[in-house]
Order: structure tokens, then C-alpha cells, then sequence
């Protein structure tokens, strides 16, 4: 568990450690101060993209993450939104996409659970979430290690599924 | 207490879909296009989807189960509903709003029978607030299930008490909702509940001068058992809206709700299947 004011903070010293923006797979980064959730727009990565091919049928565009926070839960919540790329009478598009399997399309399987939701705080959009109540477990909230929580989360969350490589 | 969540889950209402033409072959009767049934308040619109594309199944111009190109949800006078809430609370949403759910002729008419007007539609993509309606046979089942994982994080602290049930008590949870097994029901959802909430699980609707409707999901702390919902009025209500308790009256399961109810008594009697205790705020005329 994490306080909100704990949590607020630390999204902050993320955000300008920029970490996130200097991954390979970051195409663009926003915190929204009015929200407080900081979005990212994706590169799919090469395994996600053929997957998607041969799964779905469909051609991948961009993964769409928003990291916020969980005031049911008191823990950071990661949202997920994955665009397919649609071409029709010679004019592409982008649109949301929702694989019968998404757990297995994007590699978490067995790892986290996915549910899709529509978000109150954002108003009322529609995204895949990874359920938060087992992320005192899976991050480790002993008091002395508090001040990377969410580091530690986003490594796990973000990172052990999606990779990391520096752009 | 028994006698009130026993009328709460078996209040029902009158549903007519009406099937967009689009889903149909050609020159299908038109009596096809229409399916009138009886759906209880405390359930899931999707329940219904097996039987609707049974009912359908031999006029379908393409596959439902099969297409993945096509995109299915339900409208309400040309607004898409969200299927995700029980059809109760849909109701109680958009009965306020709307004339449209008699024709003219029972708007004149005394005694009409009441009746949701829903209509089957589908396009190429979804309107942003839609959860896509999936063939998938677990689809209501996993996102109630998520819901009431969320609902014992709020009132215990944590959701030990609903992952502790069994695979067994699982299956019997939901099946009681599908069955109508109001027994199962109680029985399994008394295992998650706390006598004592710390909070509240609650949602609220808010109908707005524009004729839609906010929602919003306030944390409401339970400081003795005597908080009645005046108490919490500065939770319910966004302080940018003009409304407040003297005027806006609250629907709760279809009722008007008087604003000095004890919160954890209307909690224990008037919540919904999936935990929540829903309330729709309605300006008075």
C-alpha cells in the first residue's frame, strides 16, 4: 500500500528521472496534472507485433499505458489500451483493439490478471486494468524500502513483460 | 431485513429489444426484430445474449459468434447503455431522463405497464464508455467477480475474505444470480461482507440539466453505525454541481430514498448483485 501524497510524489521523481523517456519503446510521455496520470504511447515491441499477426489477424499500431492511482486499492494502477491499425477505402485508421485472450497476447499469463473496465476518473474511457490487489506482494511494501515503491512497481508492472532497453 | 432484500431481488422489469435491421438477412420478418422479456432488476443485460442470438440465429445476415469485426452494445433512445450495471440501476438512470419509455399513446393511458426500450446495435467501433459484449461465455461472470473483489477491498481492508472462498462457493456465487437462488446469494455474499464496514462500497448517478448523467464513486468512511446519507452529503455531491439534499431526491432499487436512512442498514438491504449499493440523484421538478 502506498498513501496517495507517497504516491503523487514519487510519480513526479519518476517522471523526471526520465526513465520512461528514454526507453526504446516510448514514443510519447504526458503527465497530466489535472488527472494525475502519466500516459505513454508505445512502440509495440516485435514479438507483441507478430504475435498479433498471427493470433489476431490484425496489425498492431501502439500500446497505450496510463500509470495512476487506486484510491480503492491505495496501490498504483496500470491501464492498458492496445490500437490496431486499420486500413479502409485507402484511408488508415487507428482502433481499439480487444484480443479474445489479452493475458496470453501480451505475455502476462498466469502473471498478473487483466480486467477491462471503464475508468471513472478518466472519464468513464474504456480500459484494460491489471488488477491491483496483489501488489503489496508481488512489489514488497516494507517500510524501508517505501521510498522506491513505485520504481520498484513500474520494473515490475511495465518493464518484467514489456522489456527494457534504452532508446 | 429479510422480507426487503427478498423484494429487491425479486423485483423485475419489462424489456423490449428491439434488433437493429443490420444484424438481419433480407426480407426477415419484421416480428423478428422485436423480443420482449422479462429480465430481474438485480442481473446483467448480457445474461440475455445467448437467448437473443437464439432467438435471431436462423435471420442473422453474418455469424455474431465469429466476426470479430463487428462491434455489439445496447442503445437507449440512440445513447448507449453500459451494460456492466444492473439493469435495475440502467433503469432507474435513464427513467428520469427520458419520456421515451412509453409510446405516446401510454403516455396518455393510465395503468401502462412500464417497460425498458433497448435497442441491439452494432458498427465498426465502440462508443468510448462501452465494454465490448464478447462471445465469451464468462464474460459477466469475470467482471462481477472483479467487482465484488473490489467491493470486499472496501469493506474489510483487504480481499482475503472473497479469495478465500472455494472454487466450489465461487461457482455457487454466481450460479445463484443466473438461478435466482436468492438462499446461495446471501449465504456466500455474508462470507465477504463485514458486519462492521469500514467503508462503503457505492456509485452513484447524477442526472445532469443536458438530460445525461455523471457517475461517480465516492470513498465514504463509516464513522458509527447512526451515518445517515445527509451526513455524507458533501461526498455525494461534486461541489461544482449546483445540486444538493433540498434539491435532489434519491432513487435507490427503484424507491425514494429519505436522506436521514442509516448508511450501513440501506447498505445491508438495498445493495446491488454485484456488492455495490447504486443511487441515482435526480433533480426535483
Amino acid at each position: 500500500m502506498i498513501l496517495y501524497e507517497e504516491w503523487r510524489s514519487q510519480l513526479d521523481l519518476l517522471f523526471n528521472s526520465n526513465v520512461l523517456q528514454s526507453w526504446a519503446l516510448c514514443q510519447e510521455i504526458h503527465l497530466d496534472d489535472k488527472t494525475n496520470a502519466l500516459s505513454l504511447r508505445l512502440r509495440p515491441t516485435h514479438r507483441l507485433q507478430e504475435d498479433t499477426k498471427r493470433v489476431e489477424k490484425k496489425s498492431l499500431d501502439h500500446i497505450q499505458l496510463c500509470l495512476t492511482y487506486s484510491k480503492i486499492y491505495n496501490e498504483p494502477l496500470l491501464l492498458l489500451r492496445i490500437w490496431e491499425e486499420k486500413c479502409t477505402e485507402n484511408i488508415l485508421l487507428t482502433k481499439l483493439m480487444f484480443p479474445a485472450k489479452v493475458e496470453s497476447l501480451l505475455g502476462v499469463e498466469g502473471k498478473f490478471q487483466l480486467g477491462l473496465d471503464t475508468v471513472i476518473d478518466l472519464e468513464n474511457s474504456l480500459w484494460y486494468s491489471f488488477h491491483p490487489c496483489d501488489t503489496p506482494n508481488i512489489v514488497g511494501d516494507l517500510p524501508e524500502f517505501k521510498s522506491t515503491y513505485l520504481r520498484r512497481w513500474v520494473s515490475i508492472f511495465v518493464f518484467s513483460w514489456l522489456g527494457y532497453e534504452g532508446a | 431485513m429479510n422480507d426487503i432484500k427478498q423484494l429487491v431481488w425479486d423485483g423485475e422489469l419489462n424489456v423490449l429489444i428491439s434488433i437493429d435491421p443490420s444484424f438481419l438477412m433480407k426480407g426477415s420478418p419484421k416480428e423478428k426484430t422485436v423480443l420482449r422479456i422479462r429480465v430481474p432488476r438485480e442481473t446483467y443485460l448480457i445474461n440475455y445474449m445467448p437467448f437473443i442470438w437464439s432467438k435471431i440465429r436462423d435471420f442473422l445476415s453474418f455469424d455474431p459468434l465469429n466476426d470479430s469485426k463487428k462491434c455489439f452494445w445496447f442503445e437507449h433512445n440512440g445513447a448507449p447503455i453500459r451494460w456492466n450495471y444492473p439493469v435495475g440501476v440502467l433503469f432507474d438512470g435513464l427513467v428520469k431522463s427520458s419520456l421515451a419509455f412509453v409510446t405516446s399513446s401510454e403516455i396518455q393511458s393510465e395503468n401502462v405497464i412500464t417497460i425498458l426500450r433497448v435497442r441491439l446495435v452494432m458498427g465498426d467501433s465502440l462508443p468510448p464508455t462501452v465494454i465490448p459484449i464478447t462471445t465469451s461465455k464468462t464474460q459477466a461472470e469475470k467482471f462481477w467477480f472483479h467487482q465484488w473483489k473490489q467491493v470486499c477491498f472496501i469493506l474489510n481492508g483487504s480481499s482475503k475474505a472473497i479469495m478465500s472462498l472455494s472454487v466450489n462457493e465461487s461457482r455457487k456465487f454466481w450460479r445463484s444470480i443466473i438461478a435466482r437462488n436468492l438462499h446461495d446469494f446471501v449465504e456466500i455474499s455474508n462470507k465477504i461482507s463485514s458486519s462492521k464496514p469500514r467503508h462503503i462500497p457505492i456509485i452513484i448517478q447524477t442526472h445532469k440539466a443536458s438530460g445525461s448523467f455523471n457517475i461517480s464513486q465516492p470513498t465514504v468512511r463509516m464513522t458509527g453505525l447512526d451515518t445517515t446519507l445527509k451526513d455524507i452529503e458533501g461526498d455525494i455531491f461534486n461541489a461544482k454541481e449546483e445540486m444538493n439534499a433540498d434539491n435532489s431526491i434519491i432513487i435507490c432499487q427503484g424507491i425514494e430514498i429519505p436522506w436521514d436512512i442509516a448508511m450501513s442498514d440501506m447498505y445491508l438491504k438495498l445493495r446491488s448483485f454485484d456488492g455495490f449499493l447504486y443511487i441515482t440523484l435526480v433533480p426535483k421538478n
